[in-house]
């Protein structure tokens, strides 16, 4: 048995109520203020995403304005983006990488609350914009040049929402430093390197990719805010032509940021409920490292259209990712075959995560080809692929870990039945919002647009995916009951109700300030299983 | 496989696509973006590498409230960029408050 090396001066200090919570360099708290924080916005971005559903249901449609059109999807977009999905990836690992590791705090916590306050900050400076006299944002989340600029975007809502996207970019960095840090550093006694769980692994790609790719963004904005006070710096086509690689040297990797913690937590839940060890281990830890560096080397290949990126590179390293992505899809099947599958709702959002990631990932790979791209630039088809990346692939790897680690972090457990509910509403409703988008891009209809001719013969599939993002907000209201009935209902969850393989299970739930119950020993790490070696072992 | 050798690895990964990049004739400006990124991350591998020599410190859970005022100070100088430098000013006292706290332990 390996003995938790716990200090031994003074205990923490615990403060109570709101401001011990709003305070508290706990990062299990840290790590669900994060989590909570960006599932509201995920619901707020959500309810904008209805709204432009609405408007689009009918040829034509006077819901909106086209003005405020702009609005909805610029900041829908860049609030899924920067203010609920990266959080929510990045909060995940705030909460699980130092339970994972058996550390019983995080490197770098006060670090760490900063990351949640710059990122609260950040998110309210990018919604006041709706505030303002000229109204919110509405350069899309990309903000080129000069649609962004004080001619096109008069008013400080754009500013607003630079300052505010600088902010939770910097917060992000700050979070993705403090649980790097922890990962590599803070490890229990025998917790070695390829001892690391997948999810923590998964963690670590991530927030690689972060300390890589962020601080682009960061030069990006920086040059967008200069260019707002001096708008001769854009009269130069080399900072437009500029600010779009930096952008999307972002751009890209952001896109891993917000898909990869998922993989590891679909890859945590597989490894479960088939009842086995994840299959491929080492071979799937190298193939996330690959994975993740290949991503920074892609970007080029959203510039396709505009003739300054080097297509046949841009176009190689994409195609590249195959075989990373194929790697650990191999190793999500190799596991769940020959297991003793058992259905319970995280396995669920797991299984489906597979096939609806694969129809996002696939597309990807045609649009990054050049010949294709040219013909998909800026239609449906692209917003297609891209919620199959982060709705229907993302969002139910999100899922499969909140269903899966929700009684850890609470003590309560969910309600199973209203969590199937959850599940079948969450497949039909994006199925049948995001499937039509791909005929519609194919047949023409381009993104970003408040209207469309009756005879266009967009209107079928438009109602169809309507009707789609209508089931989808009623699958995300079961979702809330489910969390209001289980708080209500309180069913105590046990340290390990799932028969789970890793070390967060080894702890009380939720577990006490120092993660692990002083004193008592951790179970020995002999593998990324430790749990399931401890079960082995007895029987 | 050593902690500092998985993050100074991904920057040699990286590395070589910013050499089969430069052998595809990119632009300078990519090139130049990429490697900066590279030489970030090896710069991250170093700083790790040096700080595990040291024993690594405990953080007895105090201190939040520093954090807090650091990010009222963040919304003043966002926001003097928007409407006028004198919002720094503002910025000032919670930066102020938080280092005299830090100081008083």
């Amino acid at each position: 048995m390996t003995i938790l090396t716990q200090p031994a001066s003074a205990p923490p200090l615990v403060r109570h109520g709101l401001l011990g919570w709003l305070t508290s360099t706990d990062h299990k708290r840290i790590g669900l203020m994060t989590l909570g924080t960006a599932l509201a916005m995920f619901f707020a971005m959500g309810a904008l995403a209805l709204t432009m559903r609405s408007q689009l249901a009918q040829p034509n449609g006077h819901l909106v304005s086209e003005h405020t059109y702009n609005e909805l999807f610029t900041i829908h977009g860049s609030g899924m983006i920067y203010l609920a999905i990266t959080p929510l990836a990045i909060g995940l690992g705030v909460y699980l990488v130092p339970l994972q590791v058996g550390a019983p705090t995080i490197a770098a916590a006060r670090t760490t609350l900063l990351g949640y306050w710059l990122y609260v900050v950040g998110g309210l400076s990018v919604l006041s914009g709706f505030l303002t006299s000229g109204g919110a944002a509405s350069s899309g989340w990309t903000a080129y040049t000069p649609l962004s600029d004080t001619q096109f975007s008069p008013g400080t809502g754009q500013s607003l929402w630079i300052v505010g996207t600088f902010m939770s970019a910097v917060a992000m960095i700050l979070l993705s430093g403090a649980v790097i840090w922890t990962a590599l550093a803070r490890r229990a006694p025998g917790m070695t390197m390829l001892r690391i769980p997948v999810f923590t692994w998964s963690m670590v790609a991530t927030c690689l990719m972060v300390l890589g790719a962020f601080p682009s963004l960061l030069a990006a904005l920086g040059l967008l805010g200069l260019g707002r006070m001096a708008p001769s710096v854009f009269m130069s086509n080399i900072w437009n032509v500029g600010f779009q690689h930096l952008f999307w040297f972002y751009g890209h990797p952001v896109v891993y940021v917000m898909f990869f913690p998922f993989v590891g937590a679909v890859a945590e839940v597989l490894a479960t409920f088939s009842g086995r060890r994840f299959f491929g281990y080492s071979a799937t830890v190298l193939s996330l490292l690959a994975f993740a560096a290949l991503s920074m080397s892609v970007w080029g290949h959203h510039m396709f259209t505009t003739g300054q990126a080097t297509d046949d590179y841009y176009s190689l390293t994409s195609m590249l990712l195959i075989v990373p992505a194929g790697i650990e899809y191999f190793g999500m099947l190799g596991t769940i075959i020959g297991g003793q599958l058992v259905y319970r709702v995280p396995m669920l959002f797991a299984l489906a995560f597979i096939p609806q990631f694969l129809v996002g990932g696939l597309t990807g790979i045609m649009v990054a080809t050049p010949v294709i791209d040219y013909h998909m630039q800026d239609s449906y088809f692209v917003v297609a692929h891209f919620h199959y990346t982060l709705l229907a692939g993302s969002v139910f790897g999100l899922f499969a870990g909140l269903y899966f680690w929700f009684p850890k972090a609470t003590g309560i457990m969910l309600s199973e039945r209203l969590g199937r509910v959850h599940f079948w509403l969450m497949v039909i409703g994006t199925n049948t919002t995001f499937l039509p988008m791909f005929a519609l891009g194919y047949e023409g209809m381009p993104r970003r647009v408040a209207l469309y001719p009756a005879n266009a013969g967009f209107t079928t599939l438009n109602v169809i995916s309507s009707c789609g993002a209508a089931v989808l907000a009623v699958a995300m209201t079961v979702f809330l009951v489910n969390i209001i009935l289980s708080a209500v209902r309180r069913v105590p969850a046990p340290p390990d109700p799932w028969r789970a393989q890793t070390l967060e299970w080894a702890t009380t739930s939720p577990p006490p300030r120092l993660n692990f119950p002083q004193g008592q020993p951790l179970p020995e790490i002999a593998s990324y299983a430790p749990l399931l070696d401890l079960r082995e072992a007895n029987t | 496989m050593k902690a500092g050798a998985v993050v100074a690895g991904w920057g040699a990964f990286n590395a070589a696509l910013v050499v089969i990049l430069s052998g595809y004739g990119g632009d300078p400006f990519e090139w130049a973006l990429y490697s900066g990124s590279v030489m970030l991350i090896w710069l991250i591998a170093l700083t790790f590498l040096a700080w595990q020599r040291r024993e690594p410190g405990y953080h007895r859970g105090s201190g939040g409230e520093i954090t807090l005022l650091v990010a009222v100070a963040a919304i003043f100088v966002g926001l003097a960029f928007i409407y006028g430098p004198w919002l720094v000013i503002f910025a000032v006292w919670p930066l102020v408050a938080a280092a005299l706290r830090l100081r008083s332990g």
